[in-house]
């Protein structure tokens, strides 16, 4: 039997190294700063903006080389990095360094570094976003949202963006993604992990969502150019040994070691037949799942 | 793939926008019945991105299943083989590239709106209205529109002509030649530099010869040749009908990735969904001289087939309204609460949002909880109900409905045939008495299309496999009778000569003992106020006996339309009641848990 995970477009939520080449759209006005073949790094400004208010500079967000570059447009850049596909986000590309708020912090009132890329392992409450946009933060990642406050912390109704209808005018404030989805989920730990790791580095983050062409949202961890890349899409077929995890009902984020895929449907939570799987939890117990209702993450 | 002269066996491949279906049917004791069936999910978009390898699997599938071996090399073995392997053919129903859409312009689309809804009804298709148009410099509300009108990727432009006798309105055709260049010029710069590139739509002119040129001469060199058809008429509404259908072809299926490989392996063009369903409906109106509907409720899209006795197809479809990634597009037509109304427990805004969008966001996912199911049947209601009032239906003068065969991957693998029973009594407008049929083996759609290589094969398969779980008659009662009082008195008298009477009480749902493959003669006296569709107080008895279904014989006395209380705890109640009344309760709701998500 062969059945794949399809939620992912690289055929899982994390690859740990990735050959990327993206195009950095640069703001009308934006003068480029580099040149073709130059190598770039994460932090480095790609172009400026001279307006008023002082001076703009738009980050590379990659380590890697210029490959083309279109004045007044975007300069695009080849590399490698550790790609993290979301779920859902919304808002555009943006490049700034991780940053994590200080446990135990009144988010109503923590200071977050201006251009910098918020990381909130849980559910993300509304004065969080809001924050981050007063503070100046580009970007928040987060485990999740409750839909309601994204909508109006967006101000978009988000079943009309998933169908492509992006209201010009209503752009999100900052680029948000949400690893795990809506709802009231915590990240999963390998996510939060490899974050964890990269405090304080430059990264890509764009929030472009459209399910239908199964385009998610991505966060690029840039690695140097040294790094050897994976062969993408990965193989997502549900089979004995790989790593699930549950992305709907009860057992929501709960994961496990594939031990078994049954030849025949079984019976599902909703009382009905659907292909399944048995997974070997942490702790040691089973659950049976339906494949539809499970990712691969390893 | 050649078309072979006789049929022993057929494999059927229905490639949806989610699922892509499978089912081998062949000869058994000579008559042909369904042998095997598989789904798989359909590979369409990344990290696959080549549908031949969902309909791949799904055959396997049925290879390990029969042990016939049907594919070599990636090629369908056929025709049938000596030793049992391969087929003699293979049908292909799809609406895995979407409806084709259609912008509507020109002086006669609002006048003629009812012939031109009417005349495409049985296309897969979703018509829109193509909005005025200036060339550049845009302003914010235009470019909204812009962006409206690319992310639908429009297949079709159609102008529709003026009405017959109607002035030539010479100056409006030229305003839609200049809106159309307009669009032309738009859809090719695209508004945000992310933005995917479209295919120019193809221009479909329907109207007097004399408009037909004026509109040519306007467009010439602006925009592609103009494709000309008749004008619209009560009685000339079939040539738009086919000027329109090749389009689907070209413009919604070949683009998708391994479409041209999958289109191969079958010997006949293939059918959208609903012209399928469509052909399975009018094969069982003409086998039982009776109305016929066929409800299927899918991921992406709602159709609803009717057939009149005399085998005339009567559609109705939400092309972009289901439980899927068709569910944001349905929450935004019908709102929230209409949706919350169905539910037999609390449950706020927010966590219906979330439920939607985690459906649009993992469309190949399913319920996971019985809150959740509840939450998609809810959904699935107003998804019928919206296609059984889609602009161009007809379905609400279709009377009275003898037979509604619930199919698709909502309805027709409910957890019990009463959650099936139930969606159907709550939104179709039935009156008197009808068969209600589940088709758990989930094959209708794949067998209108069968019906073209072969009808006789197709039909008896129809018959036996697709109505294969009876869910019983049932009497649906109009008017009312005072609250609490009886509404129908029924008397059924079974073969073995004991009789069984029963009260109906108004605004209830009730079920006589009656199983599969039982008979009894039945009569029924309603109150003088309650309709059963003979007229108001007007009794009947049954000269032949019916037989019953796996609910027995249902009487619905709710009176019609529906009476929901306005009441939230009420309107709860009331759901919870009905679902108790015919075994559709769902395991930890009933009691009022898992309300809140």
């Amino acid at each position: 039997m062969s059945i794949s995970a399809l939620d992912y477009p690289h055929g899982r939520p994390m690859i740990s190294s990735v050959a990327v080449r993206r195009r950095r759209m640069l703001p009308p006005g934006a003068t480029p700063f580099v040149s073709l073949h130059e190598q770039v790094s994460p932090g480095q400004a790609v172009a400026e903006l001279r307006a008023d208010d002082g001076v703009m500079a738009a980050l590379a967000g990659l380590a890697g080389r210029v490959v083309e570059v279109a004045p007044g447009d975007s300069v695009t850049i080849e590399g490698a990095a550790t790609l993290i596909n979301g779920i859902l986000g919304v808002g555009g590309q943006v490049a700034g360094p991780l940053y994590f708020p200080q446990r135990g912090e009144s988010l109503a009132l923590v200071q977050l570094p201006r251009g910098s890329v918020i990381v909130y392992p849980g559910r993300a409450p509304l004065t969080l976003l809001q924050r981050a946009y007063a503070s100046g933060a580009v970007g928040v990642i987060a485990a999740s949202a409750s839909a309601l406050e994204l909508e109006a912390f967006a101000r978009a109704d988000l079943t009309a963006l998933l169908d492509g209808f992006t209201p010009l005018g209503a752009q999100s404030p900052l680029t948000v993604l949400l690893t795990e989805g809506l709802g009231d989920c915590q990240m999963s730990p390998p996510i939060l992990r490899a974050l964890e790791q990269r405090i304080n580095d430059v990264i890509l983050l764009d929030g472009q969502t459209e399910p239908r062409r199964n385009i998610r949202p991505e966060a690029l961890l840039p690695l140097p150019l040294s790094a050897t890349p994976t062969a993408t899409p990965l193989p997502s077929a549900f089979t004995t040994g790989a790593l699930a995890r549950v992305t709907a009902g009860e057992r929501r984020g709960v994961w496990g070691r594939i031990n078994y895929i049954f030849t025949q449907a079984q019976r599902s939570p909703t009382d009905q037949w659907e292909p399944s799987a048995l997974l070997r939890l942490d702790d040691g117990s089973t659950l049976v799942a339906p494949l539809a209702l499970l990712d691969t993450i390893g | 793939m050649r078309r072979p002269a006789t049929i022993r066996s057929l494999l059927l491949v229905d490639c949806g926008s989610v699922f892509t279906t499978a089912a081998l049917v062949g000869l058994v004791d000579e008559q042909p019945r369904m042998l095997a069936r598989a789904q798989r999910p359909t590979t369409s978009a990344p990290p696959i991105a080549d549908i031949m390898v969902g309909a791949r699997d799904t055959i396997a599938e049925i290879e390990r299943v029969t042990g016939r071996p049907l594919l070599r090399d990636g090629q369908l073995v056929t025709p049938e083989q000596a030793d049992g392997a391969g087929v003699d053919s293979l049908t292909l129903v799809t609406s895995v590239g979407g409806p084709l859409r259609i912008f509507a312009a020109g002086p006669g689309r609002d006048t003629l709106s009812a012939l031109l809804f009417r005349s495409l009804a049985g296309l897969f298709s979703q018509i829109d209205p193509l909005p005025p148009l200036e060339g550049p410099p845009y302003d914010a509300q235009t470019l909204q529109a812009i962006t409206h009108v690319r992310a639908l990727a429009p297949h079709v432009f159609l102008v529709v002509g003026p009405a017959f006798g109607a002035s030539r309105g010479l100056q409006s055709l030229d305003a839609t030649a200049q809106t159309i260049r307009a669009w032309y010029q738009a859809l090719r710069e695209p508004a945000r530099v992310d933005d995917p590139p479209i295919t120019p739509p193809a221009i479909v002119f329907t109207g007097q010869p004399d408009d037909a040129a004026q509109m040519q001469e306007a467009l010439q060199g602006s925009a592609p040749a103009v494709q000309v058809t008749q004008a619209l008429s009560p009685s000339t509404l079939t040539p738009l009908n086919r000027a329109i259908g090749p389009i689907y072809e070209a413009a919604a299926l070949r683009p998708v990735p391994g479409y041209e490989r999958l289109r191969k392996l079958a010997a006949t063009p293939p059918m959208a969904a609903i012209t399928s369903l469509g052909g399975v409906a009018c094969f069982l109106a003409q086998r039982y001289a009776m109305n016929v509907i066929v409800v299927d409720v899918g991921a992406s899209s709602t159709v609803l087939a009717g057939a009149t006795a005399q085998g005339e197809f009567v559609p109705g479809s939400q092309p972009a309204m289901g439980v899927g990634p068709g569910a944001g597009q349905l929450l935004r037509a019908v709102g929230a609460e209409n949706i919350i109304r169905w539910l037999p427990f609390a449950l706020d805004e927010n966590s219906l949002r979330e439920y939607v969008l985690q459906r649009m966001l993992r469309p190949h996912t399913l319920p996971g909880s019985s809150v959740e199911l509840e939450i998609e049947h809810a959904l699935a209601r107003e998804a019928i109900r919206m296609a059984l009032h889609a602009p161009g239906s007809r379905l609400t003068g279709l009377r009275p409905i003898d037979v509604a065969l619930a199919t698709g991957g909502v309805l027709a693998n409910t957890p019990t045939p009463a959650h099936a029973a139930l969606i159907l009594l709550d939104t179709l407008q039935l009156q008197g008495i009808t068969s209600l049929a589940q088709d758990s083996a989930r094959i209708a759609s794949l067998l209108g299309m069968a019906g073209v290589l072969a009808p006789e094969f197709a039909g008896h398969v129809a018959e036996i496999d697709a109505l294969a779980t009876p869910i019983g008659p049932v009497v649906t009662t109009s008017g009312a009778a005072p609250a609490g009082e009886v509404a129908v008195y029924a008397t059924l008298e079974y073969g073995d000569g004991h009789k069984l009477a029963v009260e109906a009480t108004q605004g209830a749902l009730s079920r006589l003992p009656l199983g599969q493959g039982e008979r009894a003669l039945f009569s029924l006296q309603p109150h003088p106020d309650v309709d059963i569709g003979l007229g108001p107080g007007q009794p009947a008895r049954a000269t032949e006996p019916i037989e019953g279904g796996a609910l027995g014989l249902v009487i619905d006395a709710r009176g019609r339309p529906l009476p929901l209380a306005a009441d939230r705890d009420e309107r709860i109640a009331q759901a919870q009641a009905w679902r108790r009344a015919l075994g559709a309760e769902s395991q930890g709701v009933q009691s009022g848990q898992g309300g809140q998500r």
